[in-house]
């Protein structure tokens, strides 16, 4: 496992290995984010896994081409919640799953 | 009462389940989220439910979801180089966007450890709480725990009752209405700490957040026992069809299930009551009993009968076979008809339901009792015979 910190540093720089680095090391964690925050997501639905890891992929690619490590001031890992949670309120409420 | 985690503990809480979840915990975090649970019941619960589906799971295999080649390159998917060209073309990738929209959720939710487990709940048909937002909105309360965020507030479901913070108190306005439906109970907790237990079939409104001078909320219909918290600054006012209830620090039932009838009954402290044209201060042990039309009466009480229905037992005195009726479908969700020529027509019943029974235990002791025959038809409706 690498270090958070280090691992933020290189984002900072634009190191795209550093990307990769977070991108295999947080993925399965986002992945269960993303099932636990969805409502009516089924694990075990390979349908509904398909679309939630292309959520954590899509969501990392936004990071990178939009530039939002850059001034990251808290913890890697409650950056990675943070916006991701975030990002799928803002979407909800643009299509909303629940009535 | 309990001491409450705020808003951004109960994230960072969240965040640490799911890193112990995925195993990527340090030791350090574990410890402070196995401290920091036991102090939040909502809390406990979530977690006992997430380790249950996670020992119990086959189809959660982190190793398979880790692997490599189900996921694409996020080398090939990135350009590494001239961000300045990107932030030129602002919509990029739509078609991966729209397809995140379809599945993305607002709920952040307890209950999400709940999907893990087995897909949808067994007894899907039967009808949940539900909050009914001044938006017009309306929120499902399922007996598995959730946690939902509205924005400036976030609702705490527990397996029986409701809780929530607001951010900002003033931010938030309007107000909402929880739904209990038949054959459930609820209980809530109002943002001064009043607590209310609410009986099947009843609708109570309330803001999520006091801020006026006055603590004012609505009993719409059906039955209530109210704790309140005490703050002389901020009288709390209960209203109903028929009357409003002025409270000091108290606890006591309120029964508006008939639409011209509103019955309190007060266990501590005082109640002001002004139903009609009639005002009067109920006593501990001694209720006020309104009928329009009839006037305002006090008596006493059988705490013991009026009270029981927090434990799933309702009593009746001397009731007409068309009140056990509605007994049975407000509290066992149970349709029940009288059938012409049934000798049940010209009877009256004393006696209890208990929620927690069948409806057949109830059907035996009445027919040993009176000697009235029932059956249950093919579309599950009861038939006094």
């Amino acid at each position: 496992m690498k270090d958070d910190r280090q691992l933020l540093r290189k984002l900072k720089k634009r190191d795209p290995n550093a990307l990769n680095d977070t991108f295999k090391q947080y993925r399965v964690w986002l992945l269960m984010v993303a099932a636990a925050t969805i409502p009516d997501v089924d694990v075990s639905d390979k349908a509904h896994i398909a679309k939630a890891k292309k959520m954590v992929e899509d969501f990392f690619i936004e990071c990178w081409e939009q530039q939002l490590f850059k001034h990251v001031d808290v913890p890697l890992r409650t950056f990675l919640f943070r916006a991701f949670t975030e990002r799928c309120r803002k979407q909800h409420a643009l299509h909303p799953v629940i009535p | 009462m309990k001491p409450k985690l705020s808003v951004q503990q109960n994230e960072h809480i969240w965040q640490l389940m799911c890193e112990k979840m995925a195993g990527i915990i340090s030791p350090k975090d574990l410890r402070y989220l196995e401290a920091a649970v036991p102090k939040d019941e909502f809390m406990q619960e979530a977690l006992q439910t997430l380790a249950f589906a996670l020992g119990d799971e086959e189809d959660l295999d982190l190793d398979r979801l880790q692997h490599d080649d189900e996921w694409n390159n996020i080398l090939h998917d990135i350009r590494p180089h001239s961000p300045e060209h990107i932030t030129a073309t602002p919509s990029f990738r739509p078609g991966k966007l729209m397809a995140a929209a379809v599945v993305a959720g607002l709920i952040l939710s307890g209950a999400g450890y709940y999907y893990f487990s087995r897909g949808t709940a067994p007894h899907a048909a039967s009808e949940h709480v539900q909050l009914k937002l001044a938006s017009q909105r309306t929120i499902p309360l399922p007996e598995h725990p959730s946690l939902i965020s509205l924005g400036d507030v976030q609702l705490y479901n527990g397996a029986q009752s409701l809780h929530f913070d607001a951010k900002d108190a003033f931010n938030v306005s309007g107000q909402h209405t929880l739904i209990v439906p038949a054959a459930k109970d609820y209980k809530v907790i109002l943002a001064d700490g009043t607590e209310i237990w609410l009986n099947a079939d009843s609708r109570l409104r309330f803001p999520f957040s006091f801020n006026g001078n006055t603590r004012e909320i609505t009993l719409l219909n059906g039955e209530a026992y109210v704790k309140a918290a005490p703050d002389p600054s901020k009288p709390l006012i209960i209203h109903t069809p028929q009357s409003t209830i002025q409270v000091l620090g108290t606890e006591f039932n309120i029964n508006a299930y008939e639409q011209d009838k509103v019955k309190v009954s007060l266990v501590s402290g005082a109640v002001k009551m002004n139903a009609g044209q009639h005002t009067t201060i109920i006593k501990p042990g001694m209720e006020a009993v309104y009928t329009a039309g009839k006037g305002l009466i006090t008596q006493a009480f059988d705490p013991g009968k009026v009270l029981s229905w927090r434990d799933g037992k309702h009593f009746f005195v001397q009731a007409p076979i068309a009140e056990i009726c509605t007994i049975l479908g407000r509290h066992l969700g149970v349709t029940a008809v009288v059938d012409s020529g049934s000798p049940a027509q010209t009877k009256h019943f004393s006696g209890m339901v208990d929620k927690h029974e069948p409806v057949e235990a109830f059907m035996e002791g009445l027919k040993n009792a009176v000697n009235i025959d029932y059956y249950i038809d093919d579309n599950g409706v009861l038939h006094f015979r």
